[in-house]
């Protein structure tokens, strides 16, 4: 009984290995595609915007273009912000991959950043949307609900955001139940 | 050892009281979620009955839209019966909470394939780009989710242990 409890033990943890080897390749992937698209796609906002700009002043257009291609700034929070929980993501994986067990306390850190990082990314474009009509004096003092319609509020990425935080928790309690189950053996 | 059990109770409580506030925050996103995919659903449907011809890009969005709403539903709907699971037990490794992950899991891989390329197929878009028709964001998540299945099955492994050795 004992000897086949280990064995499964001993098998889960060579499939958590070969699967933390495939998500991390695919992490790899997805940081390059982030690394071309998100400065490809900050550049194209900066020359929409010079070329919206190169009036005198901003015309009513020229001010809606700003806001429909987004403010430069809030683009490059944004990309940083994913960028970094991607490479939070590679660390998190290749720690699993190298360490004995997958419960441990650092491991829960990481994936509290990561939490952390994708609630700050949900946030990031609605204080961007009032931000920018405040600066162009634009804001509408009843229209402030509109900015958290789910097209601009990602209820997802912070309901995501949450499940990880827990997720990181839970890894907390279970690096505890590893704690004990060494000092048993 | 004792530490240990101290720490252990700690964070237990801290499981517990956190899932309590989450799956009320989960079950009423689920609902609102859900109402506003019925809304778009609506839009959709009176537009097409008004006029004659929806223009095709009206209706690869609201198509993508209803299919995200509806998958978001189901995912938060089940997440938050998973938190009032964990709110009454303060246990995180049980095979129905497991069992949860993988479903949230697969639900967002699905719909990371899907609901750009449904919208593609249902309106006969000229939308190929690729980074559109599969956001790897999403696709990425609902891989850590089924990672973090395997994680918890090895955590219930360790779960048993510990209950044995008490």
């Amino acid at each position: 009984m004992e000897k086949n409890h280990d064995m499964m033990k001993t098998s889960l943890l060579q499939d958590i290995r070969k699967s933390s080897k495939r998500i991390l390749v695919f992490a790899i992937v997805f940081l390059i595609c982030e690394l071309i698209s998100r400065p490809a796609e900050i550049l194209y906002t900066y020359l929409m915007q010079k070329k919206a700009a190169s009036g005198n002043s901003l015309s009513f257009t020229n001010y809606l273009n700003a806001i429909q291609f987004d403010s430069l700034p809030e683009q490059i929070i944004r990309a940083v912000m994913i960028i970094a929980s991607i490479i939070a993501l590679i660390v998190l994986l290749s720690r699993i991959r190298k360490s004995e067990s997958p419960f441990q306390e650092k491991h829960g850190k990481i994936l509290q950043i990561i939490a952390v990082l994708n609630a700050a990314i949900a946030f990031v474009h609605v204080i961007a949307q009032i931000v920018m009509r405040i600066v162009y004096g634009a804001f509408e003092p009843g229209g402030l609900l509109g900015y958290f319609s789910p097209r601009i509020f990602s209820y997802w990425l912070l309901a995501n955001a949450a499940m990880l935080y827990f997720l990181a928790w839970v890894i907390r309690y279970g690096a505890l139940l590893q704690q004990e189950s060494d000092e048993t053996l | 050892m004792a530490q240990n059990e101290r720490n252990k109770k700690d964070v237990t409580e801290k499981l517990r009281t956190g899932s309590k506030g989450l799956w009320i925050a989960f079950a009423a996103c689920a609902l609102l979620t859900a109402i506003w995919g019925i809304f778009q659903l609506i839009t959709l449907v009176s537009a097409r009955v008004s006029a004659n011809a929806v223009p095709w890009w009206t209706a690869y969005d609201s198509i993508q839209r209803i299919f995200e709403a509806g998958f978001l539903a189901a995912m938060l709907l089940i997440a938050a019966f998973m938190f009032r699971r964990i709110s009454f037990s303060g246990m995180p490794f049980e095979e129905k909470t497991i069992r949860s992950v993988r479903t949230i899991g697969i639900l967002c891989i699905i719909q990371g394939l899907c609901s750009h390329l449904a919208a593609s197929l249902l309106t006969l878009s000229p939308q190929f780009a690729l980074t559109d028709l599969f956001p790897m964001q999403i696709i990425a998540e609902g891989m850590v989710f089924l990672f973090a299945e395997k994680m918890m099955k090895y955590g219930a492994m360790l779960q048993i242990e510990s209950d044995e050795t008490l």
